[in-house]
This record gives structure tokens, C-alpha cells and sequence, in this order.
């Protein structure tokens, strides 16, 4: 009996100092990330440069998932994220769950670490090695990630105005545009638009990392209004950065280039300086680094909390150590990871529905059976 | 711990360092800042390469280089085994294009790693040459700068006057990819020791050469696209002010600053036929004049200065129209406005382009008329 109340109260989180800008900008800050280089190429190829439009629903799509989230988390707000899949799902399922999503934060998280490597390769640093580059991008990582949630929270915050920035220099690339090339707004009727929604929802992606965040925010009763302009903010940027990709390349160009928003970079050159892509392009990393920091925070919290251990140095070097080793199992390609990384938004297209459905399902039945209504 | 941890950060760090590799100074790197492709006489192509000297003992401040190859990377390997440094294509300022390349028409493929590779500079200005690019980079002019100051500066300052377009490589690839246009370049040739901007080289759909567009034509054609840079002077004879046709001085040549160019244009599609009109409206200044202008002798050289201008654009469209090509990009204008329709045309836009019924109006205003009537 001892023991149950102990385990209780480990569940417990007790220290919640986020406050609700920060709440915001983490939300943003785990959204927008690698998917966002590409994807004005792959919004056009599917639906053309009407297709936008799509982002709006899928902001709308991820902000209405959000809102649920936090519904549920209501209910529970102070368990910790292995304390509230048990009070909804039980031990067992709740701990399945929980280790699936683990396994899926931490693959995010590599893939978009590798990614990032390989995007430095590519751009800057072409003769050096992946581990080298690993090694250099790990010790920030290590040190957020020891510093645990408040720590990235204030991380994300610090760097949000290098984002602001980088989006407000994409600006000065509008000398060369043409807005004939985005007209007419629709183009082939909505039914491209619609077949588009679905792409554009995956970029939304890590919504579900409300339900990690929640017991540690400051100010609980505001998070769905923090929800709703995370999202804004979000669908705001991908916005704006597919339009000026859209009016700077021609739809038969933009179509060609993989990753437009980097390449569209090189656009910008004042007399003064030269190649400023390359140090935007630097800027733009730290913009991914929040990404790959919160996803892998996310998963070894998730099983730290799933085996009962605690978040020690050795065990996060261990995990760099398997990371290190897995790029030279499979060396990172451009192919393999797009691959991956399509696998990556399938299984978090489902975690990101399937949850929901799954909380209510079990909501019901445990309401059924202890008869003390808590959906 | 402590000491295990320390440890584990040094073996890091001295990992890191060694990410530091490739270090080059200034003086040993060549630094191509003009490249050029050209066909030779024998029919192999050759790739030009132009590289400034850092060092006080040389006499030439810039080295040059042919190779004969069709790589462009492949160049380079050759250019190290003769000059002095690494070559670097970061800060390539233009590419040359020898008149003889537009004859073959797959010379785009040779681009090809311009846009593969992310260290290549995608705002270097595309440059056709009259004639071979060996007189090119065999040109020493006593009174000009070195050739990759030269050249850049030579584009800047027509670009600036609006007497030619100024293309980069990232402009280029829009145009070869867009189907609502035709891509166009701005030309040098040479004349004597000198290099001269020529105007602008048209290029047909198939990216074969076309004609190449006089300074006035390429004016013409930058108020057609709305696209104006510095100041734009355009100078006219008006053959109605003619008084004396002996004299040399002929006293009938006015001309005037373009201040702005509002474009406007009208866009119909009726039974698979477009129609465009387009309407300028430009505010200018006048500079010279063959009549002393009072208020009523304003509005008739206005008038005269209209239909002029009018009657030279409407020519340059139908000439453009005759020929297939479409530097003005009329596909684009097509597709902003009747998608449906042009999904259908868009690989023989050309051919709808030369049935289609294109009117351009002039409409001036006369902002100032100088100090003295």
C-alpha cells in the first residue's frame, strides 16, 4: 500500500514554470522544422500553387486536435505523461502506448538530426564527416536535454527571434517576383486543394506533444488559447514562406528544386555582402535544432518515466553513442531519409488521430466500470 | 564523475578541431570569377576561365585558362593543374557564352551543375558574346580595369541606364523552364579593344538563337515588361518637326526621361483566342525638345510622342510574334487568368502566341517640360 502511494506521487509533476509564451513558441517551435524546406515543392507537385489554401484547413485540422488534447489532459493535469495514459488506459495499454510513442519521438529526433547533418554537408561543409558533425550538434543537445523541459522551453525562446528574422529577411528576395505566377488563386477548382490536406496536416505535426507539455505550464486554464496562436503563428509562417515561394519560382521551376526555401536564400545578396545564404542558412539550422532537442527529450522522457529510471548523463551519452552508430549502419542519404521521414509522418498522422479515439474509447469504458464520470 | 565527464568532453572536443580541415588562405586560392563556354573551331567545347592574382610580384593581375571539356566540374580539375591556387566557384561574378554554343541546342545540359551544386553563386550575370570568347579573354584594353572587374561593371552600368537586361543564372533557369516565355540574355561584342553591351540575344523556345534586339529595342522591351532598373532616356526623331533636309542638324530629335511605367493590361480568351492590351501609362520629364513648348505645343508633341511610341512597340510585338518568341512573357499573363484553357496549349503556346491579337497603348503624361520654353 506504501509502495502504490509512492509511486503516486512520483507521477505527480509538481514544478510547472512554463509560461504561456513559451507555451506557444514550443508549439511552433516543434512544427515548424525539416518538413518546412520542402514544402512548397511537395504542396506544388501535388496541387499545384493554388494549394496554399490547404494549409488553412490543416491549421485549422491541428488546431481543433490540439484543442482536444488539452481537453483530455484537463482531466488529469497534473500526472505526468506515463501517469496519464495509465488513469485513462490502464496499466498495460497506457504503458504500450506510451513506449510506441517514445520510439516515435526518438526516430523524429534522429531523423531530423540526420537530416540537418546532411543539409550542412550539402550546403557548407562538404568535406566534413557525418560523426564529426553529429558530435559538434550533440553537445547542445546533451545540454538541454539534461536541463529537461524548462530548460528547452526557455531555449525555444531565446532563439525565436533568429527565427523571426530569417522569415523577415525572406522578404528582401521579393524583388524578383512575379505575382502572375500564383494567379489565379484557384487554379484547377478545390479539388486539388482538398487532396493536398492531408500532406499539409503532417507538417503540423507534434501536436501531440501537448500532452507532454501541459503539466509543466504555469498557467493551465489558458493553454487551449495558447494552442490556438501556436497553431496561428504556424500556419502564419508556412503561409507566408509557400507564398514568396510561390511568386518567386514559376510553377514549372518550383517543381524542380528540392529544397526551395534554402535555395531560395541565394536570392538575397545586398553590395556589401555576398552569399548571405549561407549564414541565413546556418540561422535556419538553429530554427531545426529546436525540433530534434524537444523530439528526443520527449522520447527518453517518455521512457524514463515508462522504466522508472532517472535522465543521468551516461544514459543520454549511451543513447548518442547508438545515435552515432546508426548513421554508420545506414549512412544518412537524401533518398533513405525522405524515405524514413515519409514513414515518420504516416505512423504520426496516426498516433496524432489514433490517440484521441483511443483516450475516448477508454474515457468510456472506465466510466462504465467505476462509475465516476471523468469524460 | 566529474573527472570521467571532463575527460569525455576533451575526447570530443579534440574530435571537433579536427572539423576545422580545409582551411585556405587568400593567396592560394584562384578565384574564377569569370567562366566561359564557347565551341572552337574544330567543334569541341571549350570552357574559359578567368582568375584575379593575389601577388605583387606578378605583372598580369589576372590569370586565364581554356580547357576543352564538357564539364564543367571536370574544368576545374584542369584549371589546378595549372594555376597556382585551389579553384573556387563561390564568387563567380559572370558566364560568357560564345555565340557558336547557341547553334547546338542541347547547350543548356552543360548548365547543369550551376544548379546542382549548392556552392555555385546563382546571382552570377548570363552574358552572350558576339563572335569567340577567345578574342574575349585575349582582350587587354590599356584604359579599363581587369576582365572580372570589367565585365560585371559593363552589365551594371546598361542595366542601370536600362539599355540592357541583366540575367542571372537563377533567372535563366526560370525562363528554359517556364513555358509562358522565352528565355533572352543580354550581349557583348567586341569592338577593337573595347567590349560593348550590345543589347539583348533572343533565344527561340528550343533555346536556339533568334536576333539580337538594338539598344533601342531592348528599351522598348523593358517598358513592356514593366521592368526599369535606373533611368530610362528614350530618344525619338519625329519626322513632323522636320524643318531643314539639307542640314545635318535636322532639329527633330526629342528626348525624355521615363520616370515610371504603369502597366495595365487587359486579358480576354474568346474560342481559343487570346487578346491581350496593354496599357502604358508613363509619366516623363522631357530633356530635349525640337519646338519650344508653350502648353499648346505641349500636348501636340505629346500626342506625337505617343503614336510613335505606339507604332514602334505595336512593330516590336508583331515582329515578335512573327519570329516565336516571347521575351515579354505573354504565357504568363495567359495562365494568370485562363488556367483551364492554357493546360491545354501550354507545350504550343507559341503557336496561339502568333494567332493571338496583341495592341499595346500609350498614354503619356508630362510631368515637367524642363526650365526654359
Amino acid at each position: 500500500m506504501k509502495n502504490d502511494v509512492r509511486r503516486d506521487s512520483f507521477m505527480i509533476i509538481t514544478k510547472s514554470k512554463i509560461t504561456q509564451f513559451q507555451f506557444i513558441l514550443m508549439i511552433f517551435g516543434i512544427q515548424v522544422g525539416i518538413g518546412m524546406l520542402s514544402l512548397p515543392r511537395e504542396l506544388a507537385q501535388k496541387g499545384g500553387t493554388s494549394s496554399w489554401i490547404a494549409i488553412l484547413f490543416g491549421g485549422i485540422i491541428s488546431t481543433l486536435i490540439g484543442i482536444v488534447f488539452v481537453k483530455f489532459r484537463e482531466k488529469a493535469p497534473n500526472l505526468n505523461y506515463i501517469g496519464f495514459f495509465t488513469f485513462y488506459l490502464g496499466k498495460i495499454i497506457g504503458s504500450i502506448v506510451v513506449l510506441f510513442q517514445a520510439m516515435y519521438f526518438l526516430y523524429g529526433g534522429y531523423l531530423a538530426l540526420v537530416r540537418a547533418t546532411l543539409y550542412i554537408q550539402s550546403y557548407i561543409l562538404q568535406e566534413t564527416k557525418t560523426y564529426i558533425l553529429l558530435v559538434l550538434f550533440l553537445f547542445p543537445t546533451y545540454q538541454l536535454i539534461s536541463g529537461g523541459v524548462h530548460l528547452i522551453a526557455k531555449y525555444i525562446e531565446a532563439i525565436f527571434p533568429i527565427a523571426f528574422f530569417t522569415l523577415f529577411m525572406l522578404l528582401f528576395t521579393l524583388k524578383d517576383a512575379d505575382i502572375n505566377f500564383i494567379l489565379p488563386i484557384i487554379k484547377e477548382g478545390w479539388m486539388p486543394i482538398f487532396k493536398t490536406i492531408p500532406l499539409t496536416t503532417t507538417s503540423f505535426l507534434g501536436i501531440e506533444l501537448i500532452l507532454v507539455y501541459y503539466p509543466y505550464l504555469k498557467s493551465k486554464e489558458k493553454a487551449v488559447k495558447g494552442v490556438i496562436i501556436g497553431n496561428a503563428l504556424t500556419t502564419f509562417t508556412y503561409v507566408f514562406v509557400t507564398i514568396i515561394c510561390f511568386v518567386i519560382y514559376s510553377p514549372y521551376e518550383i517543381k524542380m528544386t528540392f529544397e526551395p526555401v534554402i535555395d531560395i536564400l541565394s536570392v538575397i545578396e545586398f553590395q556589401y555582402v555576398e552569399r548571405l545564404d549561407f549564414i541565413l542558412f546556418s540561422l535556419f539550422l538553429m530554427i531545426i535544432s529546436k525540433t530534434w532537442v524537444t523530439f528526443i527529450w520527449a522520447g527518453m522522457n517518455g521512457l524514463s518515466e515508462l522504466f522508472k529510471f532517472r535522465l543521468l548523463p551516461i544514459i543520454i551519452i549511451f543513447l548518442f553513442i547508438i545515435i552515432i552508430i546508426l548513421t554508420f549502419i545506414q549512412v544518412p542519404t537524401f533518398t533513405n531519409t525522405t524515405n524514413h521521414l515519409h514513414v515518420l509522418m504516416i505512423s504520426g498522422l496516426y498516433i496524432t488521430i489514433g490517440i484521441p479515439i483511443l483516450l475516448l474509447v477508454g474515457g468510456l469504458i472506465k466510466n462504465r466500470l467505476s462509475k465516476v464520470k471523468i469524460n | 564523475m566529474k573527472y570521467f565527464q571532463v575527460c569525455l568532453l576533451s575526447i570530443f572536443l579534440v574530435i571537433g578541431v579536427s572539423g576545422c580541415r580545409g582551411k585556405v588562405n587568400i593567396e592560394d586560392v584562384t578565384l574564377s570569377m569569370i567562366l566561359g563556354i564557347d565551341v572552337n573551331d574544330q567543334n569541341k567545347v571549350e570552357v574559359f576561365m578567368a582568375s584575379p592574382v593575389f601577388s605583387g610580384e606578378t605583372k598580369e593581375k589576372t590569370e586565364h585558362f581554356n580547357v576543352q571539356t564538357l564539364s564543367i566540374k571536370e574544368s576545374r580539375n584542369y584549371f589546378d593543374t595549372r594555376a597556382s591556387g585551389v579553384t573556387g566557384g563561390g564568387k563567380i561574378q559572370a558566364i560568357l557564352i560564345g555565340s557558336k554554343v547557341l547553334e547546338h541546342k542541347n547547350w543548356f545540359s552543360i548548365m547543369d551543375m550551376f544548379f546542382r551544386d549548392p556552392k555555385f553563386r546563382l546571382n552570377a550575370d548570363l552574358i552572350f558574346v558576339d563572335g569567340p570568347l577567345a578574342d574575349v579573354f585575349n582582350l587587354k584594353p590599356k584604359d579599363k580595369p581587369e576582365l572580372p572587374i570589367y565585365i560585371p561593371q559593363l552589365i551594371q552600368t546598361a542595366d542601370f541606364r536600362n539599355v540592357a537586361f541583366r540575367t542571372s543564372i537563377r533567372q535563366f533557369h526560370q525562363l528554359y523552364y517556364e513555358k509562358g516565355i522565352t528565355p533572352f540574355a543580354p550581349e557583348l561584342a567586341i569592338h577593337g579593344e573595347h567590349l560593348v553591351v550590345n543589347g539583348t540575344t533572343l533565344l527561340t523556345k528550343n533555346n536556339l538563337y533568334n536576333r539580337t534586339l538594338s539598344m533601342n529595342e531592348t528599351q522598348l522591351l523593358k517598358i513592356l515588361k514593366d521592368h526599369l532598373e535606373g533611368q530610362l532616356v528614350i530618344a525619338l526623331k519625329l519626322k513632323k518637326f522636320k524643318k531643314d533636309v539639307d542640314d545635318v542638324f535636322t532639329d527633330e530629335e526629342t528626348s525624355f526621361y521615363i520616370k515610371d511605367v504603369k502597366r495595365k493590361i487587359d486579358k480576354k480568351y474568346t474560342n481559343g483566342h487570346y487578346s491581350f492590351n496593354v496599357n502604358l501609362t508613363m509619366p516623363i520629364m522631357f530633356t530635349e525638345s525640337p519646338i519650344g513648348l508653350t502648353n499648346s505645343s505641349e500636348a501636340i508633341l505629346k500626342k506625337a510622342i505617343e503614336k510613335k511610341l505606339q507604332k514602334e512597340l505595336n512593330n516590336l510585338i508583331q515582329s515578335f510574334q512573327k519570329d516565336k518568341v516571347d521575351p515579354v512573357g505573354f504565357g504568363i499573363l495567359a495562365h494568370s487568368f485562363q488556367y483551364a484553357d492554357w493546360e491545354k496549349i501550354e507545350n504550343h503556346w507559341l503557336d496561339t502566341y502568333q494567332k493571338s491579337n496583341i495592341k499595346v497603348k500609350v498614354k503619356i503624361i508630362v510631368i515637367d517640360k524642363g526650365i526654359t520654353m
